[in-house]
């Protein structure tokens, strides 16, 4: 089998019909695992060289624009791929997951996102009382610090799309007590070195 | 955007869903639907684990909790099954017991997976010389869409049908 096949196999109609049947995200997790292409790219993952097109596969797949009316056709396929990513280079997932988690119109990608990013869906977020204390890009001259009335509402401004212009790994940082949250954003190219983030408290 | 506390009752998409006891469930409502062509799709897996299954609808706004606890408007987490069976007034039946409406839950590993309404007991005793009632299942196959289906015909990470359940009040 070859990256190309697996991801083949992934991306069809087929696969995410299949992976449609999940009652829930650990379902989810576990048909995946038992997936033979999902095995297959696994081990395949292994590889930095792997690790980079699949990174770029998801990011293309993000950009990609079918009908707007429905549900991304690449839903499962991209949440797959995180997971796999996140399986084995974590921090090349979490670049990733601050793509997937702004864009609309997807479910199972935007919880593994989320789950990558240290949150968490179904009513189970350790957060009940959040606020925003600032959005601070760190790689831009721009900074925005904001707040808003909505408590459990955080509001992460689109990232710049430009070509070969991603988020940094650790662009996105959720820290969550039971008070407060601070998120800090960043750009930098997908070369740039991860510059961390600072988490204010 | 992304929210913190997604399905929690800050979450300004989910419903507010509570139970009779006025605890509030969590929920989530996904912001699109899948397109026609992807369900239909959905479809052609689901009738390889269940040959016989009819479909009823073919949508993914809402999930196996959501059908049966939510008249179809939400998707409702598993885990939160036992809400409705300590607040609703469910009681657990035996399967011998059970008629049309009940619920029944299909677990794994001990852990609730999946659950349906009883939609139909029938008689297939002809066919076996002994009696023999075969159930059916009225239940929404996670993103896939909603079927009537035999109560053992379902995908392996389902589980098995465990449990019966009934809000029944008796005559």
């Amino acid at each position: 089998m070859t990256l190309n096949e697996a991801t083949r196999a992934i991306e069809s109609k087929n696969f995410a019909a299949l992976m449609g049947l999940a009652n829930s995200p650990t379902m989810f997790g576990d048909m995946a695992r038992h997936d033979q292409f999902v095995m297959w790219l696994m081990s395949a993952l292994e590889t930095p060289d792997a690790q980079q097109k699949i990174l770029q596969r998801i990011l293309f797949l993000v950009r990609e624009q079918d009908d707007v009316r429905f549900r991304s056709s690449s839903d499962a396929a991209i949440a797959v791929y995180l997971w796999c990513l996140g399986e084995t280079n974590l921090a090349l997932a979490r670049l990733a997951a601050t793509y997937v988690i702004g864009t609309p119109r997807l479910w199972w990608a935007r919880k593994v996102a989320l789950q990558l990013l240290g949150g968490a869906t179904g009513g189970k977020s350790i957060a009940k009382r959040a606020t925003i204390t600032s959005v601070v890009a760190t790689d831009s001259p721009i900074k925005a610090e904001l707040s808003t009335d909505a408590s459990d509402t955080l509001a992460i401004p689109s990232p710049s799309r430009g070509p070969g212009d991603v988020l940094a790994p650790s662009a996105v940082t959720i820290t969550v007590d039971r008070d407060r949250a601070t998120s800090k954003v960043g750009r930098s190219s997908l070369t740039t070195k991860n510059k961390g983030t600072r988490t204010q408290q | 955007m992304i929210i913190i506390g997604q399905g929690t009752e800050q979450d300004p998409n989910a419903l507010r869903l509570y139970t009779a006891l006025n605890r509030y469930v969590p929920n989530e409502r996904p912001d699109a639907e899948r397109a026609p062509e992807s369900l239909r799709e959905a479809r052609k897996i689901v009738r390889k684990f269940s040959p016989t299954a009819i479909c009823r609808s073919l949508t993914s706004k809402y999930n196996c909790m959501g059908l049966v606890f939510a008249t179809r408007r939400t998707i409702v987490p598993i885990d939160h099954i036992s809400m409705f069976l300590e607040d609703d007034g469910y009681s657990q039946v035996t399967r011998d017991r059970v008629i049309e409406g009940d619920i029944v839950i299909y677990a794994r590993g001990g852990l609730a997976q999946h659950v349906g309404l009883v939609h139909q007991l029938q008689d297939v005793s002809p066919q076996y010389d002994r009696s023999i009632v075969q159930i059916w299942v009225l239940s929404q196959w996670g993103d896939d869409g909603e079927y009537f289906h035999k109560i053992d015909e379902v995908p392996p990470l389902y589980g098995t049908p465990s449990q019966f359940w009934s809000e029944r009040t008796p005559e």
